[in-house]
C-alpha cells in the first residue's frame, strides 16, 4: 500500500513536470527578431585556476543607432558588463571588454571610465545572464521608430592569439589589458533595418573589431590579427515578424 | 500555482501520514545555504521536507520538496535515493542523489532541472530520530521574462538561469 502511494505520488509529480512550460516570448506582426547564432567558438575556455578551465559565454551587448550614427538606446547588455560582475578579474574593470558600446553609449562614470559600475549598474531590464548558447531579443517597435540600425559587440575575455598576446605591453598597440584581459578584440556587427522597405529579415555584417585596449570606441576595419574571435557568432539576422 | 500547492499538499500530506503509521517510512526536513558558483549569483537559502521509503538498512527511496529562496522563489519537487555506507551506528555515512523540476510560482517563468548530488554525516540521538549534514553540488535552473519599454519600442528577452551551488545542509529525521 504504502509503495502504491510512493508510486502514485511519482506519477503525479512526472506528469506535472509536462504541463508547466510556456512559451515566454510571443511575436505579433511588426514584432522584429534580433537572432544571434552561436558559432564554433561560442564558449571559450577561460582559466581557472591549477590549470583548471571553464567554458565561458561571450559578452554581448546590443544597441540601436539613427541612420545618422546616433546613439539611441541599449536594448540588451550581459550580465557581468552590465553590473560589473567579473569573476577573477582582479579588480580590472575590462574597459576593453565593449568599448564601442561603452563609448556610443557615452555615459562617463565617476573614475571617468565609459563602463557602468556595481553601484551604478545598467537598468535590470536590459541586462541577463550571458546566453549559453544562440539568443534572441524581440523589439516591439513604437510607430516613431522606422528606419535604424542595430549594433552588437561581441567578446571573449582571454582570448589571446599570436596577434593579441598575454604578453603585449601597456601601450603597445595589441595590448588588450594584460593577463586578465581580452586578448583578440571586440567584434562589431551592424545591420540597416528599414521597416518601411518591405523587406522582411537583414543580416548584420562584421564592420570591424573594438579598439584592443577600451581607450576609444573607434571600429577598425583591418581585421587580419583576428582568428578565433571571427567565429564566436555565425549568424546574426533581424527579421521582421 | 494552484496546481502546485495541491501536489505539494498531497504529498506532504501522504508523507506525514505514512511516516507516522510505519516506522519504514521516515520524515526528514532539512535547511540549508551555499555558494553560488555562476553568475548573477544569489546566496540562497533553503527548506526541505521529504519523505524516505526503506527498502533495507542501506538503502531509502522516497521523494520531496520544499522551497528554494534565490532572486526568485523555486519550488523543487524531487525523487531521492540515499544510500547508507554503513550500518546504522552513532555517527553513520551516507550518500544521496535527488533529481526532479523546480517549480517557478511567477508569471512569465519556466521551472527547470533541480539534481542535489551529496554526502553526509548522520548523528544517532535515538532509535527514531537523528540528525545529519550534507555537503553538496546543487543545480536549479529557470528562466525569466525580461521586458524593458522606451519611447521607441519595447525590448524582450528570455534570461536562462542556471544556479550552481556547493551547498551545505542540516537536518532531522524522525
Amino acid at each position: 500500500m504504502k509503495k502504491m502511494v510512493l508510486v502514485f505520488i511519482y506519477c503525479l509529480l512526472v506528469s506535472s513536470l509536462f504541463s508547466c512550460e510556456q512559451e515566454l516570448i510571443e511575436y505579433k506582426q511588426g514584432d522584429v527578431r534580433v537572432s544571434i547564432e552561436q558559432g564554433d567558438e561560442w564558449l571559450h575556455d577561460f582559466p581557472l585556476f591549477l590549470g583548471l578551465k571553464k567554458k565561458n559565454p561571450p559578452q554581448i551587448a546590443i544597441w540601436l543607432e539613427d541612420t545618422q550614427g546616433n546613439y539611441l538606446s541599449t536594448v540588451y547588455a550581459t550580465h557581468k558588463i552590465a553590473t560589473q560582475s567579473w569573476l577573477m578579474a582582479n579588480g580590472n574593470r575590462r574597459k576593453e571588454a565593449l568599448p564601442c558600446w561603452c563609448y556610443s553609449r557615452g555615459v562617463k562614470y565617476k573614475d571617468g571610465l565609459y563602463l557602468p559600475t556595481k553601484d551604478e549598474p545598467l537598468t535590470d531590464g536590459i541586462s541577463g545572464a550571458t546566453p549559453q548558447s544562440s539568443f534572441n531579443v524581440k523589439l516591439s517597435p513604437s510607430g516613431t521608430l522606422k528606419q535604424f540600425v542595430v549594433k552588437i559587440e561581441i567578446n571573449h575575455s582571454t582570448d589571446f592569439n599570436e596577434s593579441y598576446p598575454k604578453s603585449a605591453k601597456k601601450g603597445d598597440a595589441n595590448y588588450s589589458g594584460g593577463k586578465d584581459g581580452s586578448g583578440q578584440p571586440a567584434v562589431v556587427y551592424a545591420a540597416n533595418v528599414n521597416l518601411l522597405s518591405g523587406e522582411t529579415s537583414f543580416e548584420a555584417k562584421l564592420i570591424g573589431h573594438s579598439s584592443p585596449d577600451g581607450s576609444s570606441g573607434t571600429i577598425y576595419k583591418d581585421m587580419s590579427g583576428l582568428t578565433t574571435a571571427l567565429h564566436i557568432v555565425k549568424r546574426i539576422t533581424i527579421n521582421i515578424q | 500555482m494552484k496546481k502546485i500547492f495541491f501536489i505539494l499538499g498531497i504529498l506532504s500530506f501522504c508523507l506525514i501520514v505514512n511516516a507516522q503509521k510505519n516506522k519504514r517510512f521516515i520524515f526528514s526536513t532539512a535547511i540549508g545555504s551555499g555558494i553560488d558558483m555562476t553568475m548573477p549569483n544569489h546566496t540562497p537559502f533553503t527548506w526541505q521536507l521529504a519523505g524516505h521509503y526503506k527498502l533495507n538498512e542501506h538503502v531509502l527511496v522516497g521523494a520531496g520538496t520544499g522551497f528554494s529562496f534565490y532572486e526568485k522563489m523555486l519550488i523543487p519537487v524531487y525523487a531521492d535515493i540515499k544510500l547508507m555506507i554503513t550500518r546504522p551506528r552513532k555517527f553513520t555515512p551516507f550518500i544521496e542523489g535527488s533529481g526532479g523540476y523546480s517549480f517557478v510560482p511567477y508569471k512569465n517563468t519556466n521551472g527547470g532541472l533541480y539534481l542535489y548530488p551529496s554526502f553526509g554525516v548522520q548523528y544517532s540521538i535515538n532509535k527514531e530520530h537523528q540528525l545529519y549534514m550534507t555537503l553538496g553540488y546543487e543545480i536549479q535552473k529557470f528562466e525569466r521574462l525580461k521586458t524593458f519599454t522606451n519611447p521607441l519600442y519595447t525590448a524582450e528577452f528570455v534570461e536562462k538561469l542556471n544556479h550552481n551551488l556547493v551547498s551545505v545542509r542540516m537536518g532531522y529525521t524522525f
